[in-house]
């Protein structure tokens, strides 16, 4: 398998990655390049049908597209310029960059076993590289770890994997410092808005109008996820503006129809509120940890119903960002239900005694 | 004949002898037991190590505590941190990331040993099959870690051999990691370690989940026993710290001793831990130091306990019986004080009470009287359980070993016969010698290991701080003396002092040093001052009572110092006495005259 490192986060840091790491013989650039080799022949290749063979499901594209397209978005975040990308100044030092990249690079790699917690399985992946690239164990586990934590739960089902790790705000391995919350934020997010019309299986969606054989269609449980995909337009980051500007092309013939998602059925626009959502809270919680490398306050989306000849019909435009005075309703009340000034009161309450009437003699009953 | 003060360390104690010796303190002590992580200070000898493993299921169902397993609400795992190999200096060598990753590998890795070697005793002889499902999600973790897995899933049959194989699978790899550290040490470069990483999260915490799920474990969870933390270097505090600031109690609780030398409470990425809402404290050395009535019921319950196993039916009030003569002496120096209080009220030096005076007065009357044209001091007698008791200092360790120590005496000088009761002068004997070894000798050994170069601690400490401390406890010692001697002074026993002003880092140091070697004990008192708040008050240690020849009992009133005299006290005791006993604003605070704030 021809593995290409034409991405402009690549072509950084094959400019800028031409340090020897010690006791390694290698540049971080050639050490890229040797991961990247080594997945694109073992793992790449295997993972839409493991994971299909797991799963049951018929997921989007998770080969190596998918990854050079988180590492095209994890470029844009951090300040690399396509079109002058040598003189591309990022808030990141090559080591980072590095990290960065590598953690990128695995962090689907898991799949291939199913979806359900392959990111966990990560480790295990690196640790069969052995010395390809990554000599170190240490380095291994902190790409996994980075890597790790783009999704999924802790063990205790919280979904706040990064803030979990109790990482330091800054740490080293061999005298290199880097920022693993920050490296892991960006990572997190690049995956986020990883998604366009590319990681759809068109065919099997769109399919052919006039032969039209139900063979070759996607599973019904994974329909919305394609539709959804083939439904992004562009994805585009505007740093000087703190915006991600995502639109959409909604056709006609998807309006009216309510497409499988796993057990259920939703329309395709509901699924893009559902997503936007979903990514407004990525953004909210991966800012906390990205600012001021990488500091998205807004999304801007616009949803355009199209026609059979991509004219556009109907037009939403939305600013995703926070306004107004904030609402962040604790509902104290309801998670403490023992604590509500009632219960305490009647907790605390004096007791009450009721005498009994006496009975005597002569007492007829009532 | 056994001795039945003997003294062993807890760690190798069978749990039937801790279930015979333990005295349970759970009373004192309830945060111990339940569901949250818990920070158990106490000076060496407090009982914290016993307390720890009474927790272990086997000791209480040797107890009598609960009728089965099931029954108990938690499932205490015993892990001791001193001898672990924890707390080797080749940490050194390693930093940053590396430091911290394989640093939580080996201690997650050194309590899963213990986990597995607890399920392994716990489990039946005839169990087969029921820990497969735990073999599997062990070897699913290693895996994830970057281990081997293979053939740990179906290791064998008979469970109780699978548990001592997985037993042995971690001690294997906690021996990998810190070979690791020794080749490090010896080339240190060119050396890439390889093996697993298993951290607290993402390991230890999982196979806690699916070995409380055991048809033969307790119904609760996980009681990690951590005992003597404060031995592990300070980048393994910062990770227990980080373990402590999870949310993971439902699964997995803390219960951490720590001998008052815990260096620091931030976690690894720089938080710092607090209770209550991280953790609930205990410390044991301030229970026992403000409430003696209890230490003193403590001591007496094991006391009697131990001579109870080895058939001696005496109570430890006469076990250990007073000086006779000694008490009729000051029975008459009583009535004395009773009788001339009527006087010394109307010319407005007596106390409020008739027995106040009589508390105040009487025995360092007594200890003058001895000095003077006899010049017998040295002649006082300590003897008497009480006295025994007070002068331990609510340490149980060292109430035993002064018991053991004249036990054994005793039966010598008896031609090996059965011994009832300890003479008085053989309680004096020991307890003089043994205050001196304590004030002397110690201090003698420890600096010879700092002239050395011995490491001997996380925290600093060194020969010219080691020697400035001993000069403040021997000024304090000899003031206090003074006072009790001094026939015109309004209060003579004193036994604590608090700082009426701010001290700098260095005397802050100095104090620290003394407290965690035990010479001063610390406790929290209502400053009446100023703004009021609260201020730490510092006792000397009552062990040093026969050295300094002063009243080790009651629970005496405090000298107000300031941090000027404080300092003079490190570089020259005898001057610190001097201008204190020369200053006419030496401010005493009577014994009735306070409340304590805890």
């Amino acid at each position: 398998m021809t593995i290409s490192t034409d991405t402009p986060l690549e072509k950084w840091l094959k400019k800028n990655g031409t340090a020897v790491a010690p006791c390694q013989g290698a540049t971080y650039y050639e050490r890229y390049v040797a991961l990247k080799r080594w997945l694109g022949i073992n793992i790449y290749p295997h993972i839409g049908e493991g994971a299909a063979a797991q799963d049951g499901y018929f997921y989007n594209k998770h080969g190596v597209e998918h990854f050079d397209c988180v590492l095209r978005y994890a470029g844009h975040l951090i300040g690399i310029n396509p079109d002058e990308v040598s003189e591309s100044i990022v808030g990141l030092s090559v080591y980072e960059v590095f990290l960065l990249m590598c953690a990128i690079l695995v962090h689907d790699a898991g799949m291939a076993a199913g979806r359900d917690g392959h990111e966990k399985r990560v480790h295990y992946v690196l640790k069969q590289t052995r010395d390809v690239a990554i000599p170190n164990d240490f380095e291994k586990k902190i790409i996994a770890d980075i890597a790790e934590v783009h999704g999924g739960v802790t063990e205790s089902g919280d979904k706040d994997t990064i803030g979990s790790k109790g990482w330091k705000q800054e740490d080293e391995i061999d005298d290199k410092t880097f920022r693993a919350k920050l490296l892991a934020g960006i990572v997190r997010f690049a995956d986020e808005i990883g998604e366009d019309n590319s990681r759809a299986a068109s065919f099997f969606v769109e399919g052919d109008s006039e032969t039209d054989n139900s063979d070759f269609r996607v599973p019904k449980g994974s329909e919305v996820f394609h539709k959804y995909c083939l439904s992004i337009k562009s994805v585009r980051v505007v740093r000087e503006a703190n915006t991600l500007h995502l639109s959409y092309w909604v056709k006609t013939t998807d309006i009216s129809k309510k497409y499988g998602k796993i057990d259920s059925e939703v329309y395709l626009l509901d699924e893009i509120f559902s997503r936007l959502q979903k990514l407004h809270t990525e953004r909210l919680y991966c800012n906390r940890f990205t600012t001021p490398v990488v500091d998205i306050r807004r999304i801007r989306v616009s949803i355009s119903i199209v026609d059979g000849n991509n004219n556009v019909l109907d037009e939403l435009l939305l600013d995703i960002e926070e306004t107004g005075y904030p609402n962040h309703d604790l509902r104290l009340k309801d998670k403490n239900p023992d604590w509500t000034g009632d219960a305490v009161a009647k907790r605390y309450a004096p007791k009450r005694v009721f005498w009994k009437r006496l009975r005597f003699w002569g007492d007829k009953d009532a | 004949m056994r001795n039945p003060f003997a003294v062993r360390s807890p760690e190798i104690l069978t749990p039937e002898d801790i279930a015979g010796l333990f005295d349970d303190v759970f009373s004192d002590f309830p945060k111990v037991l339940t569901v949250g992580h818990t920070f158990v200070h106490g000076a060496r000898g407090t009982g914290k190590s016993m307390m720890l493993r009474y927790l272990e299921p086997e000791v209480q169902l040797a107890a009598e505590q609960v009728e089965s397993i099931n029954s108990l609400r938690y499932f205490g795992v015993y892990v001791p941190i001193r001898n672990s190999g924890l707390t080797i200096t080749e940490w050194a060598r390693l930093k940053g990331f590396s430091y911290s990753a394989l640093a939580e590998h080996l201690m997650v890795v050194h309590i899963t040993v213990k986990l597995f070697s607890a399920l392994e005793k716990l489990c039946p002889p005839t169990s087969s099959g029921t820990i497969q499902r735990l073999c599997t999600r062990f070897s699913d973790l290693l895996s994830a870690s970057g281990g081997d897995p293979r053939g740990i899933a179906n290791l064998c049959s008979d469970d109780k051999l699978a548990l001592q194989r997985l037993a042995d699978i971690c001690s294997d790899l906690f021996v990998q990691g810190n070979s690791y550290l020794g080749r490090l040490s010896m080339s240190p470069s060119g050396h890439f370690y390889e093996g697993p990483l298993c951290g607290y999260l993402e390991f230890l915490l999982p196979l806690a989940k699916e070995a409380v799920n055991l048809p033969f474990t307790p119904n609760g969870p996980l009681y990690f026993l951590v005992d003597d933390a404060d031995e592990l270097p300070i980048g393994m505090q910062k990770i227990l710290n980080t373990w402590v600031s999870c949310r993971t109690t439902e699964h997995a609780c803390l219960k951490i001793s720590t001998q008052t030398a815990y260096a620091t409470f931030q976690t690894n990425s720089g938080r710092l831990i607090e209770t209550p809402h991280d953790y609930s404290e205990v410390d044991i050395s301030t229970i026992y130091t403000s409430g003696t009535d209890n230490y003193y019921q403590r001591i007496h319950r094991i006391t009697s306990k131990r001579l109870a196993l080895c058939g001696i039916k005496t109570a430890p009030e006469d076990f250990f019986p007073q000086n006779k003569k000694q008490v009729e002496g000051i029975k008459k120096i009583k009535e004395e004080i009773a009788s001339a209080w009527e006087q010394r009220k109307a010319e407005g030096k007596g106390g409020f009470r008739v027995s106040d005076d009589v508390t105040r007065y009487a025995i360092p009357e007594y200890i003058r009287r001895l000095g003077g044209t006899s010049k017998s001091i040295s002649t006082y007698s300590y003897s008497g359980f009480k006295s025994i008791v007070d002068i331990s200092s609510g340490i149980i360790r060292w109430f035993l070993e002064s018991a053991a120590t004249m036990y054994s005496i005793e039966t010598s000088s008896s031609g090996g016969k059965q011994v009832y009761s300890i003479s008085h002068n053989t309680q004096d004997r020991v307890l003089r010698e043994w205050s001196t070894e304590f004030f002397v000798k110690d201090p003698e050994k420890m600096l010879q290991s700092l002239s050395n170069g011995e490491v001997s601690h996380p925290t600093k400490m060194d020969a010219v701080l080691v020697t400035q401390m001993l000069s403040l406890i021997d000024g304090i010692g000899k003031l206090f003396k003074a006072k009790l001697l001094d026939e015109n002074a309004s209060e003579r026993r004193l036994i604590s002092f608090l700082i009426s002003d701010k001290p700098d880092e260095h005397l802050k140091e100095i104090l620290a040093l003394a407290v965690r070697l035990g010479y001063l004990q610390t406790g929290m008192i209502g400053a009446k001052e100023g703004l009021g708040g609260r201020k730490t008050r510092y006792v000397l240690s009552r062990r040093l009572a026969p050295y300094f020849s002063l009243d080790p009992g009651g629970y005496a009133a405090y000298l107000s110092i300031t941090s000027r005299d404080l300092d003079l006290a490190t570089k020259n005791a005898d001057e610190f006495v001097r201008v204190r006993l020369k200053s006419p604003s030496d401010k005493t605070q009577p014994e009735l005259a306070f409340v304590e704030a805890e």
